[in-house]
């Protein structure tokens, strides 16, 4: 507490901020009605945290005093496996527990023993068979609820002796990071899964009634931003303008590169725990996050808490060893090796090492200021990127020339409404626009998984309208600008414009394809040229690869026949201009609508996740509850003599209905690929009708 | 300076006496916060907001469901024909004299949007079940529709209203009127017969079918406001009639 320091009298916002901190905290997503309130103040507390961006310190101490009763209420099941302090008073629980059945077994004997006696006392000659049969009875019970005592400190000592493991695991990760113990890794989170489940269970009774089905069962609990694959987390919390980051990454960099590249605490402080606890809980919950909620060491602590917990190498399994080889390569070689490796990564790993060891170039370029070089930079992220020395100091070094098509721009989140002030120019909408229609997938997505509240269904109405606004805004604007393009395309014309949002390009990119579609004949084959040249990693290129790779995921068994047509079609393109027109409208139809049909598979593939989670869950509960009786076994068993023969009948039929499923699935496959063709032919038909 | 720090220490007492109080008042500050918000979220809608119904327009494909929302939107009738994927309007109308938010989601008719269209239909307040007086398979899809609309919704008595649409296309009727009335009274729904062309009853169909929206909400508030008995004496009462 630090009352004393003249600054007090600025920690009056911070207090305010803390305050409205744990508003939007508590109002869950469930209440959409005091959403208004919260992000005026929040807004309020904002500037005045621009103003005096320094003093965040003052605000940590505030928050660490108001923390430890919202800490109660946040102790959520999605809190990191690595905190310690969550697993030991989980230990003490049930420790405490232990101690209060023993006493109530002690209690009950001693009933038992005192009964005996009066009964005896009172008894003796008439009833002494019957007594017996009673002594004999409650011994038996005494017997079972011992067998139970030990049943259940065997499973606890079990439980512990596996924790035990799973920390020194843990600790002997960080240190050394090998490819054979990353699979050792995976058990244990598979394991920390598990955990997680079975917590998830016990989170209800204290909340259950009556309350939405999300506030049990949350978002950041069912599909985690932490502790995924990179594609799942991006998937799952993207940044909307195609950066292909998660949000976490990126706002961590940018609040670095906005406050941390002047601060001496960079790569280098300690974070604020309970703080980062606070940021990390609303980036698993998709919360909005406040200035308030940031400074320099949490940011960095969060970039590499964020990395460190991803299941796979940055660099990916396979190429993370070459990476290694090549920082031993002579320097013209080298440099030839980085950049082809760095191409052959997907485009999620791409970018995010982009981005960081862009951002670790700019740390070290102010290194007068900050005084962080290369080496505090490879002490603090070394471990958790799992790169040697020589390699990550390479990276940086040569940051500009690996990545040259990245640069670090601040994010900015998709509009909650269209201001009135809205730039006319179709750049900007059409920019827009796609953050909205990302936002709305993102969305759409979410509610496929089972998520659905009063707050989200709001989220989804208005992103919805703003959409429409758009596309009504972007039509006016470009019957406007119609005249001066050919007479000939404006169904052409508009359909693109709708499309391309749901095409994941970059900014620039998306400009010279709407000035293609515009001006049309000269700039056309500028255009293809870009797309030919895969050797120089231009703005388009990771572009194109993430688009393929999303289509290999998904779709790989339906699009054997389409994969091969894009690189073939632009080689063909060139020796009439209508046709090569025709080419590229074919194309772009085909990229809308197996996009489309890959948000939807992926709805699907996220409803099932989250089935499996819900299931997994049941399962846990279900074995809980039966774990004590065993009986069940018995009877089990019993029933496998007496009816083995229809189990095996059943087992045959089950085998014959899943080869039936498979070939409806392999069919429904197939069909719908014609569908997608048909469709194609329908639209182009139409196209050449009206033109 | 002195000066400066006086109005510091002054600050820091007030700030610990603030904190003080904020610690000491925690459980209480939080019922009072979740009271706020409960009185907040009661006394706001009537007040800051005008009260918003939620309309969404069902049909297959080509019936004119784009047509009719814009028409009431925009005062505009688009020729040309492009399917919708989803769009959605908000616009502030008059009401029997009160004011109230109209949003209006317009869906696809297409299949191949059918996931993202359940999701509207979970937060539809009303629906307007579209279909093309000149394409009888529009009237069949109809059936599809309502259906859908009722397993989603769970509830028979949803606002809903049939409506016939293209009824400047007279000569090409195709879906006779008898059919249309017998099919909205089954379900107990009115029909309406619009075009969106000249915008013959377009205004008509948003209109009713927000006033039943309004009437469900006023019930249910109502339901929800304690009247549980009323209700269910009424209930009764009707039974004993029936």
């Amino acid at each position: 507490m630090d009352f004393e320091s003249p600054d007090v009298e600025k920690d009056f916002p911070g207090l305010y901020a803390s305050e409205t901190g744990r508003k939007s905290n508590e109002s869950d997503f469930s209440d959409g009605a005091d959403h208004e309130k919260p992000s005026k103040k929040d807004l309020l507390g904002r500037r005045k945290d621009k103003k005096e961006s320094k003093k965040d310190r003052g605000y940590a101490a505030l928050e660490g005093e108001s923390s430890p009763e919202e800490d109660t209420d946040t102790k959520s099941p999605s809190k990191s496996k690595k905190t310690k302090s969550f697993k030991f008073p989980s230990k003490n629980k049930e420790k405490r527990e232990k101690s209060r059945d023993k006493e109530k077994t002690v209690e009950e004997t001693i009933k038992h023993k005192e009964l005996n006696e009066k009964e005896k006392k009172k008894e003796k000659e008439r009833e002494k068979e019957r007594e017996k049969e009673k002594k004999e009875k409650e011994k038996r019970e005494k017997l079972k609820e011992k067998d139970k005592e030990k049943e259940e400190k065997a499973k606890f000592k079990l439980e512990s002796k596996e924790k035990l493991k799973d920390d020194k695991k843990d600790k002997v990760k960080d240190k050394e990071k090998e490819k054979v113990k990353e699979k050792e890794k995976e058990k244990v989170k598979e394991k920390d899964k598990d955990k997680k489940d079975k917590k998830l269970t016990k989170v209800p009774s204290t909340v259950t009634s009556g309350v939405p089905f999300e506030e049990i069962f949350t978002l950041g609990v069912a599909l985690p931003i932490f502790g995924v694959p990179l594609q799942q987390s991006v998937e799952r919390s993207r940044c909307h303008d195609d950066t292909l980051l998660p949000l976490v990454v990126r706002d961590s960099i940018d609040f670095l590169q906005a406050h941390g590249l002047k601060s001496n605490q960079i790569y280098r402080a300690d974070p604020d725990k309970i703080k980062l606890q606070q940021l990390r809980r609303l980036f698993t919950d998709r919360g909005p996050t406040f200035p308030y909620h940031w400074d320099v060491p949490v940011a960095c602590a969060m970039l590499k808490a964020f990395i460190s917990e991803l299941p796979d190498s940055i660099l990916t399994q396979e190429l993370h060893g070459q990476f290694e080889q090549a920082t031993a390569i002579a320097e013209p070689q080298r440099e030839a090796t980085m950049v082809a490796l760095v191409a052959k990564l997907p485009a999620c790993n791409h970018n995010l090492l982009a981005w960081l060891m862009r951002h670790f170039a700019t740390v070290v370029a102010n290194e007068q200021v900050n005084q962080a070089n290369i080496q505090t930079i490879t002490n603090f992220m070394g471990p958790a990127l799992n790169m040697s020395q020589n390699l990550l100091t390479y990276l940086v070094a040569k940051a500009d020339k690996l990545f040259p098509d990245v640069s670090l721009e601040k994010y900015v989140p998709p509009l909650l409404s269209i201001p009135a002030d809205f730039p006319e120019c179709g750049e900007a909408m059409r920019c827009e626009l796609r953050k909205q229609e990302s936002l709305l997938n993102q969305i759409h997505a979410e509610m496929h998984a089972g998520f659905i509240t009063p707050a989200r269904d709001q989220r989804l109405w208005e992103a919805q309208r703003i959409v429409t606004q758009l596309k009504r805004k972007l039509r006016s604007v470009q019957k406007s600008v119609e005249p001066n393009a050919l007479p000939q395309q404006p169904s052409v014309e508009d359909k693109p414009s709708e499309e391309e949002p749901v095409k994941e390009t970059q900014t620039n990119e998306i400009v010279t394809q709407a000035d293609v579609e515009t001006i049309k004949t000269p700039s056309t084959d500028a255009f293809q040229d870009t797309k030919e040249s895969p050797n120089i990693p231009d703005p388009t290129f990771p572009v194109e690869f993430e688009d393929n790779f999303n289509f290999q995921t998904t779709e790989i068994k339906e699009t054997p026949e389409e994969e091969p047509q894009p690189p073939a079609e632009p080689v063909k393109e060139k020796p009439k201009l209508t046709e090569k027109e025709l080419k590229v409208l074919r194309l772009e139809l085909e990229n809308a609508e197996y996009l489309q049909l890959k948000s939807l598979l992926q709805a699907k593939i996220n409803s099932e996740q989250f089935e499996i989670v819900k299931l997994r869950s049941h399962v846990a509960i279900k074995n809980k509850q039966e774990g004590n009786v065993q009986t069940n076994k018995e009877t089990k068993e019993s029933y496998t003599a007496e009816e083995q023969e229809l189990r095996q009948k059943l087992i045959k039929e089950n085998a014959i209905l899943e080869q039936r499923r498979l070939s409806l699935v392999n069919q429904i496959f197939q069909e719908r690929v014609a569908c997608v063709q048909l469709k194609i032919e329908l639209a182009m038909n139409e196209i050449l009708s009206k033109s | 300076m002195r000066v400066n720090r006086r109005v510091v220490i002054q600050f820091t007492v007030y700030a610990f006496h603030i904190k003080l109080r904020v610690d000491a008042n925690c459980l209480t500050m939080r019922t009072l916060k979740v009271c706020a918000a409960a009185a907040s979220a009661m006394s706001k809608k009537p007040a800051a907001q005008p009260t918003l119904h939620k309309v969404i327009m069902v049909g297959s494909g080509g019936v004119g469901k784009s047509a009719l929302t814009l028409q009431f939107m925009y005062d505009e009738f688009v020729e040309d024909y492009e399917p919708t994927k989803a769009d959605s309007y908000r616009k502030k109308v008059v009401l029997d004299g009160e004011e109230v938010q109209i949003d209006i989601l317009d869906t696809a008719g297409q299949e191949d949007y059918a996931a993202i269209r359940d999701n509207y239909f979970r937060s539809g307040e009303g629906f307007l079940c579209v279909f093309s007086i000149t394409e009888p398979e529009s009237f069949d899809a109809t059936q599809e529709f309502r259906e859908q609309i009722l397993r989603v919704k769970n509830d028979e008595n949803i606002p809903f209203l049939l409506v016939g649409n293209k009824s400047d296309l007279g000569d090409k009727r195709r879906v006779p009127l008898d059919a249309c009335r017998e099919r909205a009274h089954a379900w107990q729904v009115p029909y309406v017969e619009t075009s969106a062309k000249t915008r013959d009853n377009v205004d008509k169909v948003f209109f009713d079918l927000m006033r039943e929206i309004r009437s469900r909400k006023s019930d249910d508030s109502r339901a929800a406001n304690g009247n549980v008995r009323d209700k269910v004496k009424r209930r009764k009462i009707k039974c004993a009639i029936l």
